[in-house]
């Protein structure tokens, strides 16, 4: 019992960022149909900058989130500018050129980690938990207070969300783009004013993600790399498309990961695990290629 | 000279050119630091051939090929240094087991496309590497392997950079004639077709899958063999050598280089791998800088540099020489070649019987119950508003979509359900609504892409450039040009298909469609978005294709273009067939009045 809880929270922690991540990425999606592979650099930038607002100009940990988020959102709105805009926004019913986005997202996001190398360098950072790092025992198993954060403003971020997409007339619009960009645009829905707040969206999550996480792994310039892959399968696992569906294959991302450290794969640190998740997720994928809780049918050709 | 001829020669002086520029590198950098990279280029080149074929001309995108330079090297190193084994084995083991591995992982995705590709290749790429960490007892780990032998060949020891570069290079110059040997013949046209369309490809009898499962294929054996001559020139081989990062820096290198070129990655690599050794001071802005030249090439220069290269010698010929079109004839030649193939009645019975046809989307039912024939020589037009059913027939037919009931029989074949491919190869021929050209290639190409299917040559043939193929490929091109001038587009050969105007791709689809010698052509609104010149045009090919005895399936709603041309004509309403006779016997039926010809005026199909 004690091992499990153990397992179940180290996987929702995990699961939770990969959620965020999939989420951001999901948003920038529906509403561009742009697979953004830069997503885990805006985790790298959050969590950077947080770093630098902490130590080198000392702000107040509340005040230093908030102003790294807005340093991330920022970002997000001159990547949305300067690379984004002028090519979504040509001819708003033609397709989007997935493949020709995908390599652009893929430049964005070398530009980001040789930016951030420039100025952070190579080594990688890190902060103070957010509560301290003495571990608090829930019946038996012992968790870190930083999982408690990351697991609170998770669920924080998704219930804004789900009120975001249900109730505002801009969330509608969002998703009414995600439909079908053409008839959102003659509908007076303003393509590419929602394009850049799905920019701005995804630069929140991933700062939220980025922030949350460095304390417990530390950050590096490319430390956006491998939380931006997980969290993509996620986002394809759970089904690109919907907002339930990347949040739900990011928890089990998370889950699976965890889940796979208490098989009998030896003790080679957390690496093992990471293969038998990635080798069952192939499987899922060869069986539902629409993801698990995906939509369309056409989704698995994208 | 023949054109292909010429293509050929060009080919075989690029490959000189290269191998005089490489050796004669090697030789001039023999004794100097550089010839490290020398090496180095040699080697990524070998990869990025691959990857070209895949990426490049298929058009796929995989971020996981390291899995497979993972898969070359770790043999390699593994084979020699813990178990003893000569690396004249362990090479090729290496690229068996790449091959193996490319298979299991081709065979549940392949075919899938895009981002899901993507996806999966990048787990596989991870799984891989991440297995170079997590069994330590074979691979040391993170440590990585020491001590792997170099190389030597009939006693001569490939242990100096020099040495090595004349091996890895007389490897490299090679494959870079027979990948460009392959993607000029046959096999190469269809991995391009993969890229712009592939069911168009299908409808034309092609196995497109098959085809993308080969160039996937050779790009995993070509990067184990790239990973296997890494590992015995390093002599050393760590996890990071075939990281996630290396396959990011070899897209990078790919697509600044020129994609579908095969030698345009060579340009990448040199930019890549060499200028850093040159430009030692600007170390700190690499990653930066490599991501600001990647994106100004992905935006402005969508070709790399490769293809700005091509487009410029292109221009320039086009200034110093006047461009040289075959001059369109009056006459056919390709329609006086056909008439002793066909000729009318030259079979009794209905070529395509259509009996009690269903097709539903969810609950509603698009065709219903629809039953019809269609012989030889003759013009059957579907008609009715839109939404009738008219173009899911269509796709049932031509095996797109699976029909829920009916049967329907070609040519004395059962076709119910069979695959797109299969009934285009018993000579089923069609064109789309939207008309899907393969818009990258030139008009020639295209219809080439038709002749495919009634073509043998294979990728042996085509990468050795093996007289047989030749032949072959002049062949193919001959009857194409000819069936260009058929449809009067011999002025358009050399454009790209894609900028082309809509009449014209029409014909274009029909040309192609024809390429593949159907007894059946079936036309998707052929006249919709013609002016009057080209429907003139249009209905005399139609015409001529009934003489030849080819039956024609038309689905149109420019009811003078359908009374003129047809036999006979189906009307459908809701996915029902409504009514069925001669074109007089359809203009004074009371319920087609109703339904359909008297609605015109009110606009009920706009």
């Amino acid at each position: 019992m004690t091992l499990f809880i153990q397992i179940f929270f180290s996987g929702l922690t995990r699961g939770s960022i990969y959620a965020l991540v999939a989420l951001g990425f999901t948003v920038i999606y529906m509403a561009s149909r742009v697979l953004n592979i830069a997503q885990g650099e805006f985790l790298m930038i959050g969590g950077l900058t947080f770093y630098s607002f902490l130590t080198v100009f000392s702000l107040s940990e509340p005040v230093a989130f908030l102003v790294s988020v807005f340093v991330v959102v920022l970002v997000s709105i001159v990547y949305n500018r300067v690379v984004i805009d002028p090519f979504v926004s040509v001819d708003i019913s033609r397709e989007v050129p997935i493949m020709r986005f995908l390599l652009i997202t893929i430049a964005v996001s070398y530009i980001f980690q040789g930016g951030g190398f420039l100025i952070w360098g190579s080594e990688p950072h890190s902060v103070p938990h957010f509560s301290g790092d003495a571990p608090l025992r829930v019946l038996g198993a012992s968790i870190l207070p930083q999982t408690l954060w990351i697991l609170g403003v998770t669920l924080l971020v998704l219930l804004a969300l789900g009120v975001f997409f249900k109730y505002t007339l801009m969330g509608k619009a969002m998703k009414a783009c995600s439909e079908n960009r053409a008839t959102a645009s003659l509908l007076g829905v303003n393509v590419r004013f929602v394009v850049l707040l799905a920019f701005m969206l995804g630069g929140t999550l991933g700062a939220v993600a980025g922030i949350l996480v460095t304390p417990i792994t530390t950050m590096v310039y490319f430390g956006g790399v491998m939380l931006m892959i997980k969290g993509i399968i996620g986002a394809k696992l759970g089904g690109l498309g919907t907002v339930a569906g990347p949040v739900l294959g990011g928890l089990i991302v998370g889950l699976l990961e965890a889940m796979m450290s208490i098989m009998p794969l030896g003790i080679r640190g957390g690496l093992m695990q990471e293969i038998c998740a990635l080798i069952i997720l192939l499987g899922i994928l060869a069986v539902r290629p629409t993801g698990l809780f995906g939509g369309a049918a056409g989704e698995a050709l994208e | 000279m023949r054109p292909s001829n010429r293509a050929l020669l060009h080919r075989n002086l690029g490959v000189a050119a290269l191998a005089l520029i490489a050796f004669g590198a090697i030789l001039l950098l023999r004794e100097s630091y550089y010839m490290d990279t020398v090496v180095t280029v040699g080697i990524f080149f070998i990869m990025l051939m691959g990857l070209d074929l895949f990426i490049g001309y298929t058009g796929q995108l995989s971020l996981g090929h390291n899995g497979f330079f993972a898969l070359g090297a770790y043999a390699s190193a593994i084979m020699t240094v813990k178990m003893g084994v000569s690396p004249w084995l362990a090479m090729p083991v290496g690229m068996a087991i790449s091959l193996l591995a490319g298979l299991m992982l081709s065979a549940p995705f392949i075919r899938l496309r895009g981002f899901y590709l993507a996806l999966v290749t990048l787990a596989f790429g991870l799984i891989i590497h991440g297995m170079t960490l997590a069994l330590p007892d074979v691979t040391s780990g993170a440590a990585g392997i020491g001590g792997i032998p170099k190389l030597s060949l009939g006693g001569i020891a490939l242990n100096t950079d020099f040495n090595y570069a004349l091996f890895v290079w007389a490897l490299a110059i090679p494959i870079f004639w027979l990948c460009s040997n392959m993607m000029s013949s046959r096999i190469g046209r269809v991995f391009r077709v993969i890229r712009d369309d592939e069911l168009p490809g299908q409808t034309l009898g092609i196995d497109t899958t098959r085809h993308k499962t080969v160039a996937f294929l050779l790009s995993a054996v070509l990067a184990a063999l790239s990973g296997s001559l890494y590992t015995h020139f390093h002599g050393s081989l760590t996890p990071d050598a075939v990281s996630i990062f290396v396959m990011f820096e070899l897209i990078l290198m790919l697509f600044i280089g020129g994609r579908e070129t095969i030698w345009g990655g060579l340009l990448g690599v040199v930019l890549i791998k060499g200028l850093p050794e040159v430009l030692v001071e600007l170390k700190e802005y690499k990653t930066l800088a490599y991501g600001v030249v990647f994106l100004l090439v992905i935006v402005f220069m969508e070709g790399g540099i490769a293809g700005f290269l091509i487009q410029t010698a292109r221009k320039l010929e086009a200034f110093l020489f006047a461009p040289s079109e075959p001059s369109s004839t009056g006459t056919s030649p390709w329609l006086a070649t056909q008439e002793t193939k066909y000729g009318p009645g030259s079979r009794s019975g209905p070529l395509l019987d259509v009996v009690g046809l269903k097709k539903t989307f969810g609950g509603v039912e698009a065709v219903s119950n629809v039953s019809f024939t269609v012989s030889p020589g003759e013009i059957k037009s579907l008609v009715g508003p839109n939404g009738a059913g008219k173009t899911t027939a269509f796709n049932v037919i031509s095996g797109i979509l699976r029909p829920d009931a009916g049967r329907i029989n070609f040519d004395g074949h059962d076709i119910t359900g069979r695959t797109p491919k299969g009934i285009a190869a018993l000579g089923v021929g069609r064109t789309f609504q939207t008309p899907r050209v393969f818009g990258h290639m030139t008009v020639l190409e295209n219809i080439m892409v038709g002749r495919h299917r009634m073509a043998a040559a294979g990728i042996l043939g085509g990468a050795l450039s093996l007289p047989g193929a030749n032949a072959e490929e002049n062949g193919m091109r001959q009857i194409s040009l000819d069936l260009l001038a058929f449809v009067s587009l011999t002025h358009k050969a050399q454009s790209r298909a894609g900028s082309l105007p809509l009449g014209e791709k029409r014909l274009l689809e029909v040309a192609r469609a024809l390429a593949a010698e159907p007894k059946l052509l079936l036309l998707d609104e052929p006249a919709s978005g013609l002016n009057d010149v080209e429907k003139e045009l249009f209905s005399k090919i139609i015409l001529q294709l009934k003489a030849l005895g080819i039956a024609t399936l038309l689905v149109e709603h420019d009811m003078n273009f359908v009374m003129k041309m047809s036999d006979n004509i189906l009307v459908m309403d809701y996915g029902m067939q409504i009514a069925q006779g001669t074109p007089e016997e359809i203009q004074s039926n009371q319920r087609v009045i109703e339904v359909y010809l008297g609605s015109l005026g009110k606009k009920r199909e706009a």
